[in-house]
């Protein structure tokens, strides 16, 4: 009899504390995730003024598409890591590079430069680094957001801190279009 | 399939490989022939004396007159096994002469591909194979077979290993085969440092607890198991693209395991794993359980022996090519 209460009284106690164990866990990996973005777009950061720099070298006329980088980069380094103003400021930021890297395909010269095509590589690799931080992202937050939405873990969800001001990483309406091959042609 | 795929398949089902066969195979498949004709006169000669002293012995015992029929029974299988050791050893050595002289002209058909004396490079392949997480620790390392070569310009490193580990049991200690297949290791299109593997679900050696990742696609997960100490890194290799191809040759019945490791892509596949089917090369029956190894009971003479084995490497090839191993394209 003894024993069959001892269990009855532990067995609750270790789900719940399963359950409590699991919320950290998942909380601590997505900030983790978080981060992980935050060190990828930091390398960006740090490469858009050497792409910028060599570009400038051939592309003399489009002044105001470098400006427009430069600020969007300032903006979004500035931004709340994990909030959507940053996702917003990041997707412009990219939107924007996308418009260089088109622009580049025009100046066959600077296509060519062994320092560009350095560049370039180097920001294809940390363009795939970033997605793939934005997928291990949101695959944490969905772990976060199911440990504290289902039951017992709603009784730790306090534990989490606010979960809705941290969103999924979603792509902007422009790149969900179709896209029309002739405009680059 | 790419072009440079569907050619040397052609190529190798085609009629230039008879004449290869014809022209430059022709004075080591007589001189195998030879070597064959001798061992199966060696094993029947064998086979007789063993029979010779078993009557003998026979009719000098009182095992007939008693009618004893289940040490009869005994003795016929025992005579069975012992027959069969000859036919063992000199098949063994009917291999290692084919291997010795044949099969290093027969790669050269396929393209620059070099076949390797296992022997040249045991220690160093030992132990890469050891350093590996893809496949479990080992007591005992053989190469049956080691390839190196090129295809559309990517390096290629083909072993044909067993791996045996050691178990307690209370009878005393034994060998056990943990792995028979071939590993086949190419250079990652891809820069990283930790390691990641992915692990076929039928290989049920996965440490399921430890460093797993949860990748989006349900139906990659199904057939595979991801561990990684690095998640943006597991993510990073994997993409989506990539997950769909390895979910692809998963359905054709291929069961593989795959690790990057060392700057590489290595693949584990398993001798008895199912064989890839028709929907991505067409084998006409294939049936090598032993890769680019010949049957003793086959004539030297007949060429689809060699079109087999070198059918083999194709099918392997044809995995860099449903992957895109050889192709830096982001995906």
């Amino acid at each position: 009899m003894l024993p069959f209460l001892i269990i009855l009284i532990l067995l609750p106690i270790a789900i719940l504390y399963a359950c409590y164990m699991k919320v950290i866990q998942s909380k601590n990996m997505m900030l983790e995730a978080l981060s992980g973005i935050d060190v990828q777009l930091k390398k960006r950061y740090d490469l858009i003024p050497n792409i910028l720099t060599i570009a400038k070298r051939f592309m003399e006329h489009e002044t105001e598409l470098f400006d427009k980088i430069t600020a969007l980069r300032t903006n979004a380094m500035k931004s709340k890591v994990g909030s959507k103003e940053k996702f917003q400021a990041e997707a412009s930021l990219e939107t924007e590079l996308k418009a260089l890297m088109v622009n580049v395909e025009n100046y066959p010269t600077l296509k060519s430069d062994a320092t560009m095509v350095q560049a370039m590589t180097t920001y294809n690799e940390v363009e795939e680094h970033i997605a793939a931080s934005r997928r291990f992202y949101n695959s944490a937050l969905t772990q976060l957001r199911n440990s504290v939405q289902i039951f017992p873990g709603t009784l730790f969800a306090h534990l989490a801190g606010d979960i809705s001001s941290y969103s999924y990483f979603e792509t902007d309406k422009q790149s969900r279009e179709k896209i029309d091959a002739s405009k680059y042609l | 399939m790419s072009k440079e795929y569907i050619e040397l398949e052609k190529k190798i089902r085609g009629p230039k490989f008879n004449t290869f066969c014809k022209k430059i195979l022709s004075k080591e498949i007589n001189e195998l022939e030879h070597k064959r004709q001798l061992y199966i006169y060696l094993i029947i000669a064998v086979v007789i004396a063993l029979a010779c002293v078993c009557i003998y012995l026979l009719g000098h015992s009182n095992i007939l007159q008693e009618k004893n029929t289940e040490l009869l029974v005994y003795l016929i299988i025992m005579y069975v096994a012992i027959v069969s050791c000859p036919i063992m050893f000199f098949s063994k050595l009917y291999k290692k002469d084919f291997k010795k002289t044949i099969i290093k002209k027969l790669f050269k058909f396929a393209g620059d591909f070099e076949y390797i004396d296992p022997k040249r490079y045991l220690e160093q392949d030992k132990r890469y194979v050891a350093s590996l997480s893809l496949l479990k620790k080992f007591a005992k390392f053989h190469c049956d077979d080691r390839l190196k070569g090129t295809y559309k310009g990517l390096p290629i490193d083909i072993m044909d290993i067993e791996l045996s580990s050691k178990v307690h049991t209370k009878k005393g200690t034994k060998y056990v085969i943990t792995f028979k297949g071939v590993v086949i290791t190419v250079p990652c299109n891809k820069k990283f440092k930790n390691k990641t593997i992915v692990k076929n679900h039928t290989n049920m050696d996965i440490d399921y607890f430890n460093n797993q990742v949860h990748l989006e696609d349900p139906e990659f997960h199904k057939y595979y198991c991801v561990t990684s100490h690095d998640q943006i890194e597991a993510r990073y290799l994997l993409t989506t693209g990539f997950m769909n191809r390895l979910v692809e040759l998963q359905k054709t019945g291929l069961i593989i395991d795959i690790s990057f490791e060392n700057g590489n892509i290595n693949l584990a596949i398993a001798s008895d794993a199912k064989r890839l089917k028709s929907g991505i090369i067409l084998l006409g029956g294939c049936t090598n359980f032993d890769w680019f190894d010949i049957n003793f009971f086959q004539k030297p003479s007949d060429f689809d022996t060699y079109r087999k084995i070198l059918l083999d490497l194709v099918q392997m090839l044809s995995i860099i090519d449903e992957l895109k191993l050889d192709q830096e394209i982001g995906l």
